[in-house]
């Protein structure tokens, strides 16, 4: 007769870190690797349709500290074709090829423009900022469907952060992000994003389409889509700002 | 007797400007405030679930990325000094930039821009001028750490925007002067021809940039590639540059010039806050000033020049520069009324001699340079140029209104030219000048 067995101590579940969950958030949203991926920005006022701008974001970590760089071209309109906005933590660069004028421009002047809704996809938060697991809850997600998540709170750790502070809801299972509010260091809403149109990219369902809402003015609403996600030899000498008027990826 | 004029920056002048600044972003907040806000009456819009919007078909690339082409006309009426009168003023230009893949790691790129104005650019031999920018090819291996190129490249260095002391290749690049702001100035610069190699090492770029003398004066013909005007003499350009850290970048330069003593150049720029760039640039060369070279003296002189500034990020999309500058080289008050004493021609030369060095005229300047993005409505952008010659106490002032359309911008230009007749800005004969410019993108 086999010995009964033995009565197992009931596994301990391991409190979820924090800083993981949001490292693995990251994850989903950017691939590991240097890659490129085709960012279309759609404005809406009132619900009608703008604007439309078209970008080529190039991104890559630059060291082992995982600092994420982003290098993003202006495709269209044609009236800014061949512009480069470089985001190196607070090295930021604004190139225009016709003056041929690298600007260093503030973390508020590089709000100002389009392109700060263009990298809300494409920054990575873990290295910026300190994650706190606040709640588990059901929220509803960007097509309006009820997900069981995790509620972060990020606060700025490191002078690179954009934005004060973070409330970032992820799937309770999958880590994806699902929404977030953006907040001003005084706590004051700049934008609220939902992912949606998770879609299989290099090795992940990644997300394919943010929504983003003007926190300050509600009727002011981004579509991101990125398509043509690839994997890419991006030097790091590309995040640079000499390189900048020799930028040619094609 | 002639009344004097407070000094530009006098705390009462400069009380008067930041006031006028604060009601006016104030005034510009509000206009932003009310058309965000239904107003009382206002028929509410239907609620919009931001969720449910779907973007329109995406339209094709008009052109390949890298690629910009652009046809623009302007017509404006100026008002002339010296009993000239008023007149019109048209132009026409076509500019084009295209980069090439020539294979792997190699690249061309080539850069033009015709201008057909009436009258005719001052200097020039007829009302067609055509600006060969660059015109280059590039090899870069595989790791993209070294870059050698061959070719008329145009090579600008200098953060600042009213002066650039390290601008080394500036000197005869400006070929057509179709207008006074100093970031669209740039968009006409001829390169120069050179071969150039740039390395990647890390945090540091170094560059070495060898042009040749190709001709020795410059030709204003039509079609010319001027090449005396950017190649005159034989010079070899080395630069450093360095990022410090996220925060600091610098620049360190050496020309050596055939016939010259060598010139050293720095620029810097910095990350104070949030909202607040600062930079700066500095070079020191040995040569005869503006004045001897007018005066016909000969002396040579080391001097200094400078420019520092900061940029301010301010509500309302509002970006504000303010810039003061010193040119070692430039006019004194009393090289000034020395020049003046030797008639009209020769003061008017000594201003055509800055401008074709684009040098300040003057020892001492100061900038502001304003922009406003989304002034009262979405689409309308602002910028706003005021530069002071502090030395001589005239002033330009410049400003455009600049709607963007689909495919299209539509932009309103005044500017003033104000001082005393024989200064920098009171002796040119375009006393003030509105002209509306329209550029269609393909």
């Amino acid at each position: 007769m086999a010995a009964a067995p033995a009565l197992l101590p009931l596994a301990v579940v391991a409190a979820p870190d924090p800083q993981a969950l949001l490292a693995a958030s990251d994850a989903i949203r950017n691939p590991q690797q240097p890659f490129r991926v085709t960012v279309t920005l759609s404005e809406f006022e009132r619900g009608q349709q703008v604007d439309t701008s078209t970008l080529q974001s190039f991104a890559r970590t630059l060291d082992a500290s995982g600092q994420f760089a982003t290098l993003l071209r202006f495709v269209a309109p044609a009236r800014d074709a061949g512009k480069l906005m470089l985001k190196a933590g607070n090295d930021l660069w604004f190139y225009d090829p016709g003056t041929q004028s690298s600007v260093r421009i503030s973390p508020q002047q590089r709000l100002m423009g389009q392109a700060s809704n263009g990298d809300v996809v494409t920054v990575n938060f873990a290295r910026d900022y300190t994650a706190t697991l606040v709640a588990e809850e059901t929220t509803t997600d960007g097509e309006r469907k009820p997900r069981a998540s995790r509620k972060l709170a990020l606060t700025a750790a490191t002078d690179g952060a954009a934005y004060g502070s973070i409330e970032l809801w992820i799937d309770a299972e999958t880590s994806a992000p699902i929404k977030a509010r953006f907040l001003s260091e005084s706590g004051r809403l700049l934008k609220t994003a939902f992912w949606r149109r998770f879609q299989r990219q290099l090795g992940a369902e990644r997300p394919t389409e943010t929504v983003i809402i003007d926190g300050l003015n509600p009727a002011a609403v981004t579509l991101v889509r990125f398509s043509d996600f690839a994997a890419r030899n991006l030097p790091t000498g590309w995040f640079q700002r000499d390189h900048l008027p020799r930028f040619q990826p094609d | 007797m002639r009344q004097h004029r407070p000094p530009f920056l006098s705390p009462a002048r400069l009380a008067r400007g930041v006031a006028l600044a604060a009601l006016w972003m104030g005034a510009g907040a509000a206009a932003l405030a009310q058309g965000a806000a239904p107003k009382p009456g206002d028929p509410q819009p239907p609620d919009v679930d931001p969720l449910a919007l779907q973007s329109a078909p995406e339209a094709p690339a008009a052109a390949a990325p890298g690629s910009r082409f652009f046809v623009e006309g302007a017509v404006g009426r100026a008002s002339q000094r010296h009993g000239l009168g008023d007149d019109t003023v048209s132009r026409l230009s076509l500019d084009f930039s295209r980069s090439f893949r020539l294979g792997e790691g190699w690249r061309a790129r080539l850069s033009n821009r015709l201008d057909v104005t009436d009258p005719r650019a001052v200097g020039a031999e007829s009302r067609t001028l055509n600006s060969l920018r660059e015109a280059y090819v590039a090899w870069t291996p595989g790791d993209g750490q070294l870059l050698l190129e061959a070719g008329r490249i145009n090579l600008r260095h200098g953060p600042a925007y009213g002066d650039n002391p390290t601008d080394f290749f500036g000197t005869g690049a400006l070929r057509s002067p179709i207008t006074v702001e100093p970031l669209q100035r740039r968009e006409n610069r001829q390169g120069t021809v050179m071969l150039r190699g740039q390395w990647a090492l890390g945090t540091h770029t170094l560059a070495l940039a060898a042009a040749p003398k190709l001709d020795d004066r410059p030709d204003r013909s039509a079609f010319s590639l001027d090449l005396g005007s950017t190649n005159a003499s034989s010079r070899l350009l080395g630069t450093w540059g360095t990022r410090w850290s996220e925060r600091v970048n610098t620049q360190l330069l050496v020309l050596g010039e055939r016939g010259q003593s060598p010139r050293l150049g720095a620029n810097a720029t910095a990350l104070l806050g949030d909202a607040v760039v600062a930079y700066g640039e500095w070079s020191r060369g040995r040569g005869p000033s503006l004045a001897t070279r007018l005066l016909g003296t000969g002396a040579e002189v080391r001097r200094d020049r400078i420019a520092a500034g900061v940029t301010l990020a301010l509500p309302a999309k509002v970006s504000l520069t303010l810039e003061a500058s010193r040119n070692g080289f430039g006019l004194t008050e009393s090289e000034r009324r020395a020049v003046q004493a030797l008639g009209p021609v020769a003061f008017g030369n000594a201003l055509l001699a800055a401008q074709a060095r684009q040098e300040p005229f003057g020892r001492d300047a100061f900038t502001l340079y304003l922009t406003q993005n989304g002034l009262v409505w979405r689409s309308l952008d602002l910028i706003a140029l005021v530069r002071q010659n502090t030395t001589d106490d005239s002033r330009l002032v410049w400003v455009e209104l600049r709607h963007k359309g689909a495919g299209f911008d539509a932009a309103l230009q005044w500017q003033h030219l104000s001082g005393a007749a024989f200064t920098e800005f009171g002796y040119p004969p375009v006393r003030s000048q509105v002209q509306g410019v329209v550029t269609w993108y393909f």
